[in-house]
């Protein structure tokens, strides 16, 4: 596990090269956690904007000692679930048009069409634990905290979508 | 293609997803909050309804925001940096998990089954035992809440714009799983309208609630109605939010008549871990103190007063203890089993009743 506190203390002086670190190492899971749950790439990257400027802004509140990433990703978690919460309360989601992972128009790629494929099979849930496990090893002891799921959940919600993704075939297997 | 070339396009795909930021405006445009000084350290639920009365103080000024607010302070609320669950989740959690017990052991009372409410003994309390193992599962499902997690969700339910997720096991490791729907609508006066959908199994439970200020306490209601179509049978869980105790109080209405009003008061983590109190009676109170001995046995100690014309100095209210003692109860799987020891008699009796 990356050790944060030196730059943690470096962030508060705002310290660009500091910043720099934490976010390179940071931002796969912060995209992850997000875009799995807004399942929409332009808005998952204003959110980890957002979620980037609370963590420089709350800096002060983090407890040394603490699990930094695990603390960021409950950041960017409830960021994200507030939005939808919001927007939900703003207009009501066409369910078929939100089940995409990116909006129609941005999935243009052979590549890119395959990952919404593979992504469309797995539940909310599924979707967080496999891409927080994907994206950067994290460990279900990890993914278990942020989530509030037990270890158990985890993996299991992990097997599943590991079941799921297994079963698409990929571009070369539809070519054949 | 195999599984790792599948994930390493997920990865691959999804990073190139993530557009630069301008750190050096983001560190610009940062204000960042001072180091707050240290607070003193309260118990999980101390805290949380510190927050939350604090919370309230401020809504009384900025009330219109209500309900929500409460849910975006608690959420961000990063001096707890584990807290994705806010308290309104807990909250609705435990309304919305002790309803479904509470749907289960009321039928008796509602489907006008008397068999259970006649007792041979001649202690009072024996004629209480049917309200007292009305709130044995919901106690239970709070003891077992320390050990479930409850988690907001996004809702899969169109018609529902918020979804909590209650999973775990229960005391007796019976799989516990609840999907809590949910919309709040805010109207004029400081209103909340809630409805909420609870799925336990083949269960469905219907809840409608409202938050509103009443004698500037802000007071969350939440009712079930046993038919939709009549407004005559139901009970209704209340909370005032305002209370920094973990207090429920919990009324059964049948036919508009109002046949069971109790309070319960949850200690988390203390002992006792529960006290149930009469609130119908005026003219008989009873009081159950209850204490966990493990996770199936309950020691409860009761106390039942009756008004009084002479001067007691122990009790100023004019209330004097008609019977007092103690009952161990023993949940098994479909059963709860009381041993009643008065200390008014020497006698104790035994029976067993049916929980859920």
């Amino acid at each position: 596990m990356a050790n944060y506190e030196d730059y943690i203390e470096a962030i508060k002086q705002k310290d660009d090269q500091a910043f720099e670190y934490i976010y390179n190492s940071t931002k796969n899971s912060v995209y992850a956690i997000i875009v799995a749950i807004v399942k929409d790439k332009d808005i998952a990257n204003d959110l980890m904007q957002d979620t980037y400027m609370t963590m420089i802004e709350k800096i002060n509140q983090y407890k040394r000692g603490r699990n930094f990433k695990t603390w960021l990703l409950t950041i960017a978690r409830n960021k994200a679930i507030d939005y939808y919460r919001k927007k939900q309360n703003e207009v009501l989601i066409d369910i078929s048009e939100s089940e995409y992972i990116l909006p129609k128009t941005q999935a243009t790629s052979e590549r890119n069409k395959l990952v919404e494929e593979m992504l469309n099979l797995l539940t909310d849930i599924e979707r967080q634990v496999f891409l927080l496990s994907i994206m950067e090893n994290l460990t279900h002891r990890e993914i278990s905290k942020i989530l509030k799921i037990p270890i158990g959940t985890s993996l299991w919600h992990y097997q599943k979508a590991i079941k799921k993704i297994k079963k698409v075939k990929g571009s070369d297997e539809h070519e054949t | 293609m195999r599984l790792k070339e599948k994930i390493d396009l997920i990865k691959e795909e999804l990073n190139s997803e993530i557009k630069p930021l301008d750190s050096n405006k983001l560190l610009a445009d940062a204000h960042i909050e001072p180091v707050i000084s240290s607070k003193p350290k309260y118990k999980f639920f101390s805290l949380r309804f510190q927050t939350v009365f604090l919370t309230i103080l401020v809504l009384a000024i900025i009330i219109p925001f209500a309900l929500s607010n409460i849910i975006k302070k608690t959420s961000e609320d990063m001096d707890q940096p584990d807290a994705t669950a806010s308290l309104d989740d807990k909250v609705y959690s435990f309304i919305a998990t002790s309803a479904v017990a509470l749907t289960y052991s009321t039928i008796d009372i509602f489907a006008d089954d008397n068999s259970l409410t006649n007792s041979e003994s001649s202690f009072l309390v024996a004629n209480k035992l049917n309200d007292l193992n009305r709130y044995l599962a919901p106690i239970q499902l709070m003891l077992s809440m320390n050990k479930n997690n409850y988690y907001p969700q996004i809702s899969n339910n169109d018609k529902y714009a918020n979804k909590i997720v209650y999973e775990g096991f229960g005391l007796l490791n019976e799989e516990l799983y609840y999907d809590i729907y949910y919309n709040e609508e805010r109207l004029p006066f400081n209103k909340i309208e809630i409805e909420a959908l609870i799925i336990h199994g083949d269960v469905s439970t219907k809840l409608f609630g409202v938050v509103e200020t009443i004698n500037n306490n802000v007071i969350l209601k939440m009712t079930h109605y046993i038919d939709e179509n009549n407004e005559s049978n139901y009970f209704q869980i209340i909370k005032n939010l305002n209370d920094n105790k973990d207090s429920y109080y919990y009324m059964i209405v049948k036919e508009d008549q109002v046949i069971s009003n109790n309070k319960l008061t949850l200690f988390e983590n203390e002992q006792p871990y529960a006290i149930l109190e009469n609130l119908l009676l005026q003219t008989q109170k009873t009081k159950f103190t209850i204490y966990s001995e493990d996770n199936t046995t309950f020691n409860i100690e009761y106390q039942i007063e009756a008004p009084s014309n002479e001067y007691n100095s122990d009790h100023s209210e004019g209330m004097v203890v008609e019977e007092s003692g103690n009952i161990k109860v023993n949940v098994q799987e479909d059963t709860s089993s009381f041993v009643v020891y008065s200390n008014n008699s020497s006698k104790t009796f035994t029976y067993s009743k049916p929980i859920k």
